[in-house]
């Protein structure tokens, strides 16, 4: 079944292909097209700008073209003609101001931000009362200062056009006040018989006032015998039901895999998905960072089906079915000493590495973490807990705390039995809380049918007037988390309190304003709410104790309990199960139920849970539900931020596809872009497909939250809806699935051809100049795309530890001669002559940056973070399909080695910011010029479009306006960065180094008559970075991070021949793999 | 064959030329000055305000500093515009029945925005700050005139780029010591290129390159 062998390749590969199994002699590839060298590809490399040559071949004719020129030139003398500005007016305020609001000086407010129920800490700019980017709370666990892609996308989502903007009552327009005389009126019906067809219907639920609310209602004050079910397509049940049945309780596990040598992921996408994954990432890049001077770092594994970051950033990955994955790990638990039922159907290859990982598991004892994806079943859980006991990770890098959520359920069974009880009529009114299982339930759980049809009152609370509210008869429009007052838990039982940065922008509601309603006490407002909880919950004797804490919490942005604080008391109060053992809770904790249960009070794991021997079947096609990277479970559909970010490894925009290994795609004849029919069980769903190198073979993955038929107007009707397929009892996977190609195709906006730095072709012109500019062209693209063979001058450098402590110069030019340092020019100094050297001296800052591709793990915060402090449109499928999506930034994924089994690098490139640029010296109207602190400064109003600096950049780091691409509707226009300018049609634009937040510490530098502190700087990718792998700062300062880092043998330029000295550097890449697996 | 055209023709023809010539540099000087008039730059117009402030009468007249109203003009970008109530801090005592100051106290009344009409304003695409010209020497009165002497507020200079240029190039001539900078009678010493040259050096003033590197004012 898993084969690594690529002379067993089926030989009728398709004509696209055609080299599939032959040799390349190429280190590193960036898709399939590249790796099998197509015709096809060569092309595309030799144009360098796909979208142009298109531009061309254009059917427009004579008379269109002239017509279109004639009001060009006509329009473009009436710019001219209105020299006078228009009056503008300025509105001080009447009362004095809030301190420290002044217009371009932008104050941050801590708050947190709920996913799934879980709290992360963020930071949010405001600029004069608008919020206006996130970014991470360095004083919060969860965040650690970083902020990942939805954190920063979620601003967009507060100016989201098509947010539900009033109370909806069947269809029309309501209000809130009828809504809460609604409420008054069915609270007296319901009282009658305590609430006996009251059913509330929320996510996972982690806030403490949310949940003493519900506790309240559910008491014997209001309806005792209402119920609350919990449903969440994506939720951590599983994990959940294993620590219910195998630790008797409700359990989280918190990792420190700063103190883990070996780490073993049995399908955990843990670096980027799922509560906590901020700090476990930059706790492992701080484990392996070796520009530091470490020369010991953590070793990674995983075994995986849907190829996951966290896969693509293990040292050895062991590819497998998804129902193999059981197999491995219990394969893995008995060769490290935990009795667990044997699995069938592993090769030897599969064994050996097995063996090997058990081994090292084994020597590290105590020191090694092993994690389970959410997407396992109890089983694997409880097998991986047993496992982190037998290897006493537990009390090291394990720490076991009682459960974050407030009510740990089976979301699935919940859903189920719900379903049943409106079914048999026992519901008489549903009240849900920021729900949709209209789009997202099951495909065989009747839900919308039985609600619908059996449900007299269908209250419904939600951002969006989605699939849910648009057929209930009450529609509360809800407030986004960035205008409510609340409370939410992180992942280690950190408490925030969150605070609104705005007043909602539709009156939107909290969850808390409408249990209130039906508490009787309706209109009461969110802030009140939770202050009385909280004021409850802490018990301080004077209030201005507690304003004193209140004040506290706020700002910081997490709580931290008054020490007397009974512990008791709060965990009533937060609504968590008491802890296992009792007087444990440490009452100085940050959340003192939520502290560590001590080891021996951890029960030990029932083994027979997993004592039955497993045999996945080997032959059956599967098909693997997995969240998607950019929408997650569909909620954030409406996001065009999202929906245009690459995704990762499949570099797939606007779309979800069907996406298999090429074997699978072999078997029936598919190509990127096909469409199949996706059957299982007798229900369909059409897709494309995308071949994935790497991806496992028998089986498909298909990520969820696309197909929205009222997410609006961004997420309305794009990629196929994988709900349609998923069953209650197969949530992650299902085998039976039949792929059924329909001839049909269909185009994927698939950004991986786009924006290639071509390597041949550059070492060519640097190579020979006078061939190339006397028309020596041809050669271009002709020659190997990449210099291979020749360490040292290829785009992405890797070596193991051991090549690397052998030779330090392993990533330096030409086999180490001229060293970084020491060349005339920082980051990187060429050791290729040139007459064309232009030696600036920079007297004052010189800016740079350095990129750690060890530390990189592909996660694309640092895209949207860009996206968002730059005012980058959003271009749209279309215009993406034509190379020309704005992203400054970009995330180039490389692959190495065996087509099917390739290792995955990513390297993020943004404008190289050459000190010789290119671009500098062909634009004709100098809208690209030097600064004198050796900034590529883009000079907007200058910009005439030409796009020759853009054709002549070997970066590809530049964007062009083709249409005007910015968004400025009066609700875009409060979303945008205001010390960032809207680019206009016809302007190229690129990557500033953020400037404006340079100008902004210069600025204050230098009225405090100082040099700008290394640190003060901080470009937008730096700061959210969840693993430091950015670093900027002044290379004229030799004690500056960025000076230190570019000092270090890891040091390298891109495209060093060409001489353009750029001053972004990066830092290689170096693995760890396990010398017994080197073959 | 008669000749086509009468001898004359020759002078009409070169006349032509000539006054073709003139013509069109005629008309490109009186586009020049037309876009250097106040029509266009709006130098030396007063501009309605709902209310007529004078700037020469709490300034000129009665001695009230810059910042106290435009208080954030030393730390912030934007020099500040005073709310209603910095306004109502003398006027509630002072000319409080006054017909003229009823928009002032009507906003008071009901806590919304006195609107004024911008008189200076920068172009969207460059970013000023006032506190680093402020703490650098530069005085208020260098752009905005001498405010004591103004009835009612209007620009003394274009703001053209050109303009802001001039000073980026060559900041000595401007340059004041730093107890000057609120001080609008302020004129340059006849040595300024020599105090200029020794405040620039005190003041740490960046030099010219980096003052006129396009990033300065524009993002």
């Amino acid at each position: 079944m898993i084969t690594n062998d690529p002379n067993t390749l089926t030989t009728e590969a398709p004509e696209a292909r055609k080299n599939l199994g032959a040799e390349t002699g190429r280190r590193f590839w960036r898709s399939l097209d590249e790796w099998s060298s197509t015709d096809d590809f060569k092309a595309l490399i030799e144009r360098h700008f796909p979208s142009q040559l298109e531009e061309v071949l254009d059917p427009v004719t004579r008379r269109s073209f002239l017509k279109v020129m004639g009001a060009s030139l006509a329009f473009a003398g009436a710019t001219g003609c209105s020299p006078v500005q228009p009056t503008e007016l300025i509105y001080p305020y009447a009362s004095n101001p809030p301190a420290g609001m002044s217009p371009g000086q932008p104050l941050f407010f801590a708050t947190a931000m709920p996913f799934g129920g879980y709290g992360t800490g963020v930071l949010v700019e405001s600029n004069m009362g608008r919020p206006t980017k996130v970014e991470g709370n360095a004083m919060h666990p969860a965040s650690l200062g970083a902020a990942d892609a939805f954190m920063q996308a979620s601003v967009l989502s507060l100016y989201d056009p098509d947010r539900s903007q009033s109370v909806m009552f069947n269809g029309r327009t309501g209000s809130w006040d009828g809504f809460l005389a609604a409420m008054q009126r069915e609270r007296t019906k319901h009282r009658e018989n305590g609430g006996a067809g009251l059913r509330f219907l929320t996510g996972p639920l982690t806030s403490p006032s949310i949940v003493a609310q519900l506790r309240a209602l559910l008491g014997a004050d209001h309806y005792p015998n209402a119920k609350w079910y919990q449903y969440a397509p994506v939720s951590r049940a599983n994990h959940h039901a294993a620590s219910k049945e195998a630790l008797g309780g409700a359990f989280d596990f918190v990792y420190d895999l700063a103190k883990a040598d070996v780490v073993v992921s049995i399908d955990s996408n843990f670096l980027v998905e799922g509560p906590g994954h901020l700090a476990y990432a930059r706790q492992f890049a701080d484990r392996r960072r070796v520009s530091d001077g470490r020369t010991e770092i953590s070793r990674l594994y995983a075994v995986e089906s849907s190829p996951t970051l966290t896969g693509a950033n293990a040292d050895h990955r062991l590819r497998v079915k998804p129902s193999h994955v059981e197999v491995v790990a219990r394969a893995i638990a008995q060769g490290a000493g935990v009795t667990a039922g044997q699995g069938s159907g592993l090769d030897a290859a599969a064994a050996a590495w097995i063996t090997a990982v058990s081994k090292d598991l084994l020597a590290a004892r105590g020191r090694s973490v092993v994690i389970a994806g959410d997407t396992q079943p109890p089983a694997v859980h409880a097998l991986v807990f047993a496992l982190n006991q037998a290897l006493g990770n537990v009390g090291t890098t394990v720490r076991v705390i009682p459960a974050v959520e407030a009510q740990p359920v089976d979301h699935t069974a919940q859903l189920v039995e719900l379903t049943n009880e409106m079914e048999a009529g026992a519901v008489d009114m549903l009240v849900m809380f920021g729900v949709n299982p209209f789009y997202d339930a099951p495909a065989d759980v009747a839900f919308a049918a039985a609600m619908q049809g059996k449900v007299r009152l269908r209250v419904h609370l939600g951002e969006s007037y989605d699939e849910t509210g648009f057929l209930s008869n009450w529609h509360v429009n809800a407030a986004h988390y960035l205008e409510s007052w609340g409370d939410v838990v992180s992942y280690d039982g950190t408490v925030s309190i969150m605070q609104p940065l705005i007043a909602p922008l539709y009156d939107g509601k909290t969850p808390q304003e409408v249990l209130n309603a039906l508490m009787g006490q309706g209109g009461r407002p969110v802030y009140d709410l939770v202050r009385e909880h909280w004021t409850a919950t802490v018990k301080l004797p004077t209030p201005a104790e507690f304003d004193v804490f209140w004040q506290k919490s706020l700002n910081d942005g997490r709580v931290t309990l008054p020490s007397e604080t009974p512990a008791q008391v709060v965990a009533a109060t937060l609504g968590a199960p008491a802890p296992a053992a009792s007087g444990q809770a440490a009452t100085t904790a940050v959340r003192p139920v939520a502290a560590p249960v001590s080891a021996p009070a951890a029960p030990a794991v029932n083994p027979a849970i997993f004592a039955q021997p497993l045999a996945p079947s080997g032959d059956s096609l599967e098909i693997a539900f997995r969240p998607d990277p950019c929408l997650w479970d569909g909620s954030l559909a409406n996001n065009g931020w999202l929906q245009e970010l690459p995704k990762p490894l499949t570099k797939l925009t606007w779309d979800n596809a069907a996406i298999m290994g090429i074997r699978t795609a072999e078997r029936f004849g598919l190509v990127d872009g096909a469409v199949v029919e996706l059957g299982l069980g007798g229900r369909k769903v059409t897709a494309p497909a995308r071949v994935l190198a790497g991806h496992p073979e028998g089986f498909v993955t298909l990520h969820l939250g696309f197909g929205r038929e009222r997410a609006g107007s961004v997420g309305n009707g794009v990629g196929a809806n994988a709900y349609a397929l998923r069953t209650a009892s197969a949530l992650w996977l299902a085998s039976g699935l039949e792929v059924r190609p329909t001839g049909e195709h269909y185009d994927l906006a698939v950004t991986e051809h786009h924006n290639m730095i071509s390597a041949g072709s550059h070492a060519d012109e640097a190579g020979s100049l006078s061939d190339h500019y006397a028309g020596g062209n041809e050669t271009v693209g002709a020659g190997p795309a990449y210099v291979d063979g020749q360490r040292g001058r290829e785009l992405y450098r890797v070596a193991t530890m051991q090549e690397f402590l052998a030779d330090p110069l392993v990533f330096q030019g030409g086999g180490g001669h001229g060293a970084s340092a020491e060349g005339g020019h920082e980051g990187g100094g060429s050791h290729h002559p040139s007459m064309l050297d232009r030696q600036f001296e920079y007297k004052n800052n010189k800016w740079a940056m350095s990129i750690d591709t060890q530390a990189c793990i592909g996660c694309n915060a640092c895209v949207v973070a860009c996206q968002s402090e730059n005012n980058i449109p959003v271009v749209g499928k279309a215009q993406v399909l034509v190379n020309r999506e704005m992203h400054w930034l970009r995330i180039d994924t490389y692959f190495e080695g065996n087509v099917e089994d390739p290792a995955t690098y990513f390297q993020p490139v943004p404008c190289q910011q050459c000190e010789n640029a290119p671009c500098e010296t062909v634009c004709p109207v100098g809208a690209t010029v030097h600064s004198e602190e050796g900034l590529n400064d883009m000079v907007y109003n200058r910009c005439v479009g030409t796009r020759y600096c853009s054709n002549n950049c070997p970066f590809k780091v530049r964007r062009y306006n083709f249409i005007k691409y910015s968004d400025q509707s009066p609700l875009a226009q409060l979303r945008a960065n205001p010390n960032v300018t809207i680019r206009a049609r016809g302007v190229m634009e690129k990557c500033t180094y953020c400037v404006q937040r340079i100008w902004r510490a210069r600025i204050a530098s230098e009225i405090e008559n100082r040099p700008v502190r290394d640190g003060e700087i901080r470009t937008a990718c730096q700061q959210t970075c969840p693993t430091d792998a950015i670093v900027f700062g002044n290379a004229n300062d030799h004690e500056s991070r960025v000076v230190k880092l570019k000092a270090t043998k890891l040091n390298y330029t891109l495209l060093d021949e060409l001489n353009v000295f750029p001053r972004t550097s990066y830092l290689g890449r170096v693995t760890n793999p396990n010398p017994e697996l080197e073959a | 064959m008669a000749q086509i055209f009468h001898h004359s023709a020759n002078t009409l023809a070169r006349t032509s030329i000539l006054l073709g010539i003139l013509g069109a540099g005629s008309v490109l000087g009186v586009m020049v000055m037309f876009f250097y008039s106040s029509a266009v730059t709006g130098v030396g117009e007063v501009r309605e305000q709902p209310v007529p402030f004078s700037h020469a009468h709490h300034v000129g007249g009665e001695g009230i500093d810059c910042r106290y109203c435009h208080t954030s003009v030393e730390s912030e970008a934007s020099a500040g515009m005073p709310s209603t109530k910095t306004c109502m801090t003398c006027h509630s005592q002072i000319w409080k029945d006054s017909p003229l100051l009823e928009p002032v106290r009507a906003s008071l009344r009901s806590d919304r925005s006195l609107p004024w009409v911008r008189v200076h304003d920068t172009p969207d695409f460059a970013y000023f700050n006032h506190s680093i010209h402020v703490n650098k020497g530069v005085g208020c009165s260098t752009c905005h005139g001498r405010l004591d002497q103004m009835q009612l507020t209007f620009k003394t200079e274009t703001l053209y780029m050109q303009w802001c240029i001039n000073c980026h190039r060559n900041p000595t001539k401007v340059l004041r010591p730093r107890d000057k900078v609120f001080d609008l009678t302020w004129e340059p010493p006849l040595n300024q290129e020599e105090v200029g040259a020794r405040l620039a050096k005190e003041y740490n003033i960046p030099n010219r390159q980096l003052l006129t590197s396009c990033s300065t004012c524009h993002r």
